[in-house]
This record gives C-alpha cells, sequence and structure tokens, in this order.
C-alpha cells in the first residue's frame, strides 16, 4: 500500500510497505532547480558525504560497518529530471526478519549520520576529501567520451539546449566547480540542507508508521528554512532544423535528433505520447527497428525515447557513415507515417500491451518505483502508475496521430566515424 | 518433479529432467506480477571445433552469435513480434560459454514460455535471412570495437588465454562472420541444441506444474545427444607477466589486472568463494589498500577485484580507471606479497563472509540474476542454491592458497589509454 506524508516542512516520505522482497529499500533525494551554477556542487556532495561522517572517518571504517550489516549498501544519487537536479544517498539491506537483528534501525541511522553529520575540520570539509572527489567528479565529465552512444547524445543535446537549464548535464560542468573551495562547498551543503524540498522513498517490510518514526529521529536535525522553488519547465518550439556534424576516429557512426514535443500535464497526454514513442521508436515492433534494421539492415539500434519532464523525443542510431542520407530519410519518414496514421490497430494494441506490461513489471521492482515517485514529485502530479495504466488503455489512432503530429524536428547531430 | 527446500535462503525450487534430457527448474513466485524464463543452451563462442559421433568439426568464430541472431526467426515469422503481440519482452547473449534466450512478461507468462521454448527448438534459416543478418551483426561488431570497455577485455582474454578458444572476441570479427552460411548455422544447431544440452530456469507467478507440462509437451519426441567442444590441449603459457597497451579515444586509462589462476573442477565452488574473498581482503572497501589507492588518487569507485571462471579456465580480474595503472600493479602485487606472509585473520574472513552471504541472499530478489547463476551452476553439475553452506565450508587456508598464483608470473595487465596527441 502507498504511504504519503509529511514529515517536517518539505519534507515528504512516500513508504510502500512490501513483504515480496529480501532487499529494504532507502533513498533520501534532494531537489534543486538545474542550473549550471550550482549543478556541479550539488553533484558532489553526495560523494563527499560518503568519503566519511563523525563516527565513520573513512571509506574503510564504512566498509566495515557495512559488512556488519549483512553487506548492506549505501550509494550515491546524482539525477536530473528535466530541469530538476536530484542529489542524495540510498541504501539497500537485508530484511529484519532474515537475520533476526534490527538492520534497518541501524542503517537508517547511517544515512542520517552521513546526511548531517559529516566529517569537518573548523566547520568545513576536509580539503584532502573535496580535492579527490573533485577530481573523480571532473573524470566521471570527462568519462562521457568513452560510450559514444551517449557521448552523442549528450553532444546533440548540448547543441539544442545552449541556453536552457536542460542544456546542464546532471553533474554539472566543471567549470563552475573549479574555482569552489572546500569552504565555499561546505556554506553550500548548508543551504542545500536547509532550503531544498527532500523526497523520501522506502520499500521494504516495514509498516509506514514504523518508518516516519524512524526517520523522524534520523532527520530531526535537519534544518528547515524557506524552500526553493523549483521550475516548471521552459517548453520551446523549434525553428528550422538545425545540422551539425563532428568527426571521431570510430568503426561505427551515431546518428541523433532531438525533437521538441510539449511536456505532458495529465496522465492522458502523458500516455498518448508514450503510445506514439512505442509505435514510432521503441522495441522491436517499432517503425525504426522493423524498418532501419529488420527491412534495410542499416545499423544495428535505432530508437526514441520519450521524456516526459521536458518534452523531448531523442533519435539515437548507430549506423555506418555511408548510410547518413537514407537514415535521415528514414527517421523523417517513419515521422510523417506516424502523422499520417500509417499503422494498424494491432500496432496500436501491440504498443498499449507493451507500455502496459513494462508498467506492471515497474510495480514490482522499488528502483523503478523510487523513480517514479520522485518523478511525480518533480512534476508535481499524483496519479499511480495503476492509474496511468488505465490511460494508455483507452489512447485510440487520432490521438497518436497528433502525438506524432506535435513532433517538431530541432537538432540533428552526426558523429561520423572515420576510420 | 523434485521439490527442494533451501531454509537458509528462503527459497524453493521445483525441478524435473524431462524424457528428453532437458532440465527444469522452477521457482515459484506468486506474489510478483512479473515472470521471467530463461532458456539456456550449453554452448558458447569457444566451441569453435567440437566432436560429434567421433567426427572432429572446425567453424568459423562468431557461429555461436550469428546463431543467436537468427533464432527468432520462425518459418511463419518473426518471434520477436510475436512475443510483442504477447506482452512479452525477449531477448538472447551469447558469452564464451553458452547461449541463453529470455523472455520477461507481466501478461500471458504461460504463452510467452511456449514461445521461447518453440522459437529455440524450432531452427529455420534460409540464405536470404542469413544474408541480410551479416549487415546488422557487422555494424554491432564495429560498435564493439569503438566500445572501450569491450576492446579492453578482448586484449585481456587475447593475452591470457593464448592456448584457448576464449583468445577470440564472443562474435567474432567482421572478416570470420563472412564465412558463416544458412548450412553452418544448421549444422552447428543439430550439435549443439540438443535438449540434454539445455537448461529451462523460470521464476515468477506461473505455478512449477504447469511449467514442467507446457516444457514436457514442446519437447515431445526430442533427443539425441549434443557435441562436445574441444578447447584443444595447447600447453598454458609457462610466464604471463605482460603489460599490453592500446590507445583509443578515451579521457583517461581504463585497466584490467587479471591474474590467470590454475584450472579449476567444473563442481568446485569453493575456489570461486575463496578467490574473491581473497580479493576482497587484498584490495575491497574494508582493505587498507583500497583506502590508501583511494586516498592517493590513483583508484575511485568504479574500482573492483573478483573472480570469474570460463568452463575451467579461471582468473581474478581488478579493473577500474586509474592515471596510473601500473602503480595500482605493482601495489597489489606488493599487498600479495605481504599477505602471504602475514597470512589470513580468521577474524576478518568471518566479517567478510557475513557479508558476501547477506549479499547473495539479496541478490536472490532479481529474477534474472538467480535464473542465471542457476544455469552456470546446473550445466556445471552444481546445486547454487547450497552456497550457505560452502560459505560455511570455506577456511582460510582456503583463501591463503588464492594468494600463491597472485604473482606477476600470473599476471596480464591491460591498459586502454588515451591518444598520445590528445593526452597532452
Amino acid at each position: 500500500m502507498l504511504h504519503q506524508q509529511t514529515l517536517a516542512p518539505g519534507v515528504r516520505l512516500t513508504a510502500l510497505q512490501s513483504h515480496k522482497f529480501k532487499t529494504g529499500i532507502l533513498c533520501v533525494n534532494f531537489l534543486r532547480p538545474l542550473s549550471a551554477g550550482e549543478a556541479a556542487m550539488n553533484a558532489l556532495l553526495p560523494s563527499l558525504l560518503l568519503r566519511g561522517s563523525r563516527r565513520l572517518p573513512d571509506i574503510r571504517s564504512i566498509s566495515r560497518a557495512l559488512d556488519e550489516l549483512y553487506g548492506a549498501a549505501v550509494g550515491t544519487l546524482v539525477r536530473k529530471k528535466g530541469e530538476v537536479q536530484a542529489v542524495g544517498l540510498y541504501a539497500d539491506f537485508i530484511e529484519d526478519d532474515f537475520v533476526g537483528e534490527p538492520v534497518f534501525d541501524r542503517i537508517s541511522t547511517l544515512l542520517g549520520q552521513f546526511l548531517l553529520e559529516p566529517l569537518t575540520r573548523d566547520g568545513a570539509f576536509l580539503q584532502d576529501y573535496y580535492l579527490g572527489e573533485r577530481e573523480n567528479l571532473h573524470n566521471a565529465m570527462a568519462a562521457e567520451l568513452n560510450d559514444k552512444r551517449i557521448y552523442a547524445l549528450r553532444r546533440m543535446l548540448a547543441h539544442m539546449c545552449p541556453d536552457e537549464p536542460y542544456g546542464v548535464p546532471a553533474v554539472g560542468l566543471w567549470e563552475h566547480i573549479a574555482d569552489v573551495s572546500h569552504v565555499g562547498l561546505t556554506a553550500h551543503y548548508h543551504t542545500l540542507l536547509s532550503t531544498s524540498p527532500v523526497e523520501v522513498f522506502y520499500m521494504g517490510q516495514r509498516s509506514p508508521a514504523q518508518v516516519a518514526d524512524r526517520l523522524h529521529r534520523m532527520l530531526e536535525n535537519l534544518p528547515r528554512q524557506p524552500l526553493v522553488l523549483l521550475p516548471k519547465v521552459e517548453a520551446r518550439h523549434a525553428a528550422e532544423l538545425r545540422t551539425y556534424r563532428q568527426t571521431m576516429d570510430l568503426s561505427q557512426s551515431k546518428l541523433c535528433v532531438g525533437c521538441r514535443m510539449p511536456p505532458s500535464g495529465s496522465a492522458k497526454e502523458l500516455a498518448e505520447r508514450l503510445v506514439f514513442n512505442v509505435i514510432y521508436g521503441a522495441g522491436s515492433n517499432s517503425k525504426l527497428f522493423l524498418h532501419m534494421r529488420e527491412e534495410r539492415s542499416l545499423c544495428y539500434y535505432a530508437s526514441a525515447a520519450y521524456d516526459k519532464y521536458k518534452g523531448l523525443l531523442l533519435i539515437n542510431s548507430g549506423i555506418d557513415r555511408s548510410q547518413l542520407s537514407s537514415a535521415r530519410e528514414e527517421i523523417f519518414h517513419q515521422l510523417a507515417q506516424c502523422v499520417n496514421g500509417a499503422f494498424t490497430d494491432t500496432d496500436l494494441e501491440l504498443a498499449k500491451l507493451q507500455i502496459i506490461s513494462q508498467l506492471r513489471a515497474d510495480l514490482d521492482s522499488p528502483s523503478r518505483l523510487e523513480e517514479y515517485y520522485l518523478g511525480q514529485a518533480v512534476l508535481r502530479q499524483s496519479q499511480t502508475i495503476d492509474e496511468l495504466i488505465c490511460a494508455v488503455e483507452t489512447v485510440d489512432a487520432p490521438a497518436v496521430c497528433r502525438a506524432a503530429a506535435s513532433v517538431e524536428p530541432d537538432t540533428l547531430f552526426f558523429l561520423e566515424g572515420i576510420n | 518433479m523434485t521439490e527442494k527446500h533451501f531454509p537458509r535462503i528462503g527459497e524453493t525450487c521445483y525441478e524435473e529432467k524431462l524424457p528428453c534430457g532437458l532440465t527444469v527448474r522452477a521457482l515459484y513466485k506468486p506474489e510478483f506480477d512479473k515472470f521471467y524464463a530463461v532458456l539456456g543452451v550449453n554452448y558458447g563462442s569457444v566451441d569453435m571445433d567440437y566432436s560429434l559421433d567421433g567426427q572432429v568439426y572446425h567453424t568459423p568464430a562468431g557461429v555461436a552469435h550469428y546463431l543467436e541472431h537468427k533464432m527468432f526467426d520462425l518459418p511463419r515469422g518473426s518471434a520477436m513480434q510475436e512475443f510483442t503481440a504477447l506482452g512479452g519482452n525477449p531477448n538472447a547473449f551469447t558469452s564464451y560459454s553458452m547461449t541463453a534466450y529470455y523472455v520477461q512478461t507481466t501478461q500471458n507468462p504461460a504463452q510467452n514460455l511456449r514461445l521461447l521454448l518453440e522459437m529455440v527448438l524450432t531452427p529455420h534459416f534460409t540464405e536470404e535471412s542469413v544474408e541480410k543478418e551479416r549487415g546488422i551483426i557487422a555494424q554491432e561488431i564495429n560498435m564493439y570495437a569503438d566500445s572501450p570497455d569491450s576492446r579492453l577485455y578482448d586484449l585481456l582474454f587475447e593475452a591470457l588465454f593464448p592456448d584457448h578458444p576464449l583468445r577470440v572476441p564472443i562474435a567474432g570479427s567482421v572478416r570470420s562472420i563472412e564465412d558463416i552460411t544458412a548450412q553452418t548455422l544448421q549444422q552447428c544447431y543439430d550439435a549443439f541444441y540438443r535438449p540434454q544440452n539445455m537448461l529451462l530456469c523460470v521464476a515468477g507467478k506461473l505455478p512449477p506444474e504447469e511449467v514442467m507440462s507446457l516444457a514436457r509437451a514442446a519437447t515431445e519426441g526430442l533427443g539425441g545427444t549434443a557435441a562436445v567442444g574441444l578447447p584443444g590441449d595447447a600447453p598454458a603459457p609457462e610466464s604471463l607477466n605482460l603489460v599490453v597497451r592500446q590507445q583509443m579515444d578515451v579521457s583517461m586509462p581504463m585497466f584490467a589486472l587479471s591474474f590467470r589462476l590454475p584450472d579449476v573442477a567444473p563442481d568446485d565452488t569453493v575456489t570461486e568463494l575463496a578467490a574473491d574473498m581473497a580479493a576482497e581482503l587484498l584490495a575491497g572497501e574494508g582493505s587498507e589498500l583500497y583506502q590508501r589507492l583511494y586516498d592517493g588518487g590513483l583508484i575511485d569507485s568504479g574500482f573492483s577485484f573478483g573472480f570469474e571462471a570460463i568452463r575451467t579456465k579461471a582468473m581474478l580480474t581488478a579493473s577500474g580507471d586509474s592515471r596510473d595503472p601500473l602503480a595500482v600493479r605493482q601495489a597489489i602485487l606488493d599487498q600479495a606479497d605481504r599477505m602471504r606472509k602475514e597470512g589470513i585473520d580468521p577474524n576478518e574472513l568471518r566479517r567478510l563472509k557475513k557479508s558476501a552471504l547477506g549479499r547473495r541472499i539479496r541478490d536472490l530478489d532479481s529474477f534474472s540474476i538467480t535464473c542465471y547463476r542457476q544455469l552456470g551452476y546446473a550445466f556445471d553439475g552444481v546445486e547454487y542454491f547450497d552456497f550457505p553452506e560452502t560459505f560455511d565450508r570455506l577456511t582460510c587456508e582456503d583463501v591463503r592458497r588464492v594468494l600463491d598464483d597472485l604473482v606477476p608470473e600470473r599476471s596480464v595487465c591491460v591498459i586502454v589509454e588515451p591518444k598520445k596527441e590528445e593526452a597532452e
């Protein structure tokens, strides 16, 4: 059963009691408006907090404490949801009944200490911890180059949204942290703690009342001040298609197209766009898969993804460099086919079935549920997955055509392999 | 059908060996909406040479993987579309030692399972469709060639196992797949896709009786003996001690430092745990060495150190990103030396066992991980769910023995580093 309650001003608990799993999870997310100025600082904080708390001052002591909790895990959360950045920590741990020990109580205490009692000297984070984690963040930013599929998509987005918050990566930009000191970051940490809306998610065998009681204690020292306002996403229209090219020493070239769509306000709108996206470009019955891969062997992969937060359709494919014009033509031709209703009733039913099957599978996945409810908080929506499933069931063909017609191609990026 | 209870991990497994030779294992989870089924074939990329009925056959690199792509064709069309119509989400993978086909769904579990079985048990290869797939697979191979991770591991296996077909990449090469025809696929299918050489694992809401009867019906009349892979009998190199470097478009050096361990018997489960515990003691997050390397900026949280066995070949691999991989390599070698002299602290081993056992139990929440682990173990004739007892049996001496093999002569270090002109 889903239970939601406010624990403190701006601190909301979503608790799902379930006896299906051997693992419980607890996540604490701080929400911030995504902005170049602070995104890198926010992204750095979770890793820095896991370097040491007052009680467990280094990685070694932390690891040993987790070993004694039957291999419980703690980790960092750094995500971008539209134009909101969510940063925080998670813990997953064996259920108490399995080992006859209060693991949940202990791990939640630990998590609270990581968040609120970091190791400091003269009131600031340790400088060497800070510099080490900043270097790791720098490396992580640079490492987007390593996976060319992701790299091409990020390059496309950088070209598409240079002056929108959405153009800022989840980990932020190096130039906005290069000059920040450990003292400066400590000041920002206090701002983050006191002014961020907080989303806490629990799923496990404890009752919501037990969880709330525990969390009240865990977060009783969380400072609360007037909260930052989370922005509504800025929806824009595309002008004409802009094209960018880059060459690299690669065997397989990448073709990405970014399109604008309206953000989804209601479950009905979201459902319509999800169904369109599946018919067009997601899964093995999609037009992109069937025509680009199976029929014309143009690529190993070609797919589209709908970002419900910002209202973007992101098309992504790996092709041979000689196939650029064929692939590009096919991408737009298949989109036009959707606008014109060139799909069968069976295609429509299969798309709905695929989405519903995935949504039901999400209901069996603690991490997917956490992601869903965090997204609902960002979107300020309250519909449940079951309600979304109902909305998907009622989508008809004209609605799919309408969704397709709302797609405005904005930016094409071609990462050309020269090898 | 037998019902096996494993009270220490809270699982019950239903198992049956069907008349055709197929072994079926089912975990019944009526409280979940999702259903997962995987059909594994004990045929991987290393089985390029094989013997059947006394005759020896040689096939090109990449056949097992090519076959995996083409198994989705049924005489009446693509099984992919049929799965979609049933709400199922199918996929497949080929590893060095097996090919696995799976479907995950929340709808129509029985029909999805029936289709999975039918698909794998119905070969349908035409010259035209095999020809068409060549371009798709070539694109896939090119994609791996661009991936630093794939390159790293291909180079590692090539250097670590020069005497074994593990040296050849799983998908083969753009060149080697040119020689694969519909006839090659049919020949290898007939040789290896025998029920006796397969295993079906399912988890979810479908009652075990139904799983068994579906599998029985799907395999009726099948049988036969499967081929046996011939990995060759070249001797392992006497000394490795290699450092291999490759330049690519990466942001910082990536490395894999691997120690080739002595061959393991298929039913040896202790060595796996002993090696993992040795790795944890040496350079796990709770170790002094990990702390030192991390504080020194030589490794980050992506660092890992663990055991892997493929058939009888075994290795212990440390990998991650580092600005100075050779310094990490030296630190690990030095620490292994030190630990050999100092021995294993029983209290440390107790802590690590507690942690590793807890994590293994938690992994049981994942249907896919649980099914794959059962597959891997069952092909070796081992009951996966007995792992708590294996932890009980594990001694300090088992762990110490692994340390003896962590020496330069058994090591290969592969480094994928940024191109020189971009490094400056």
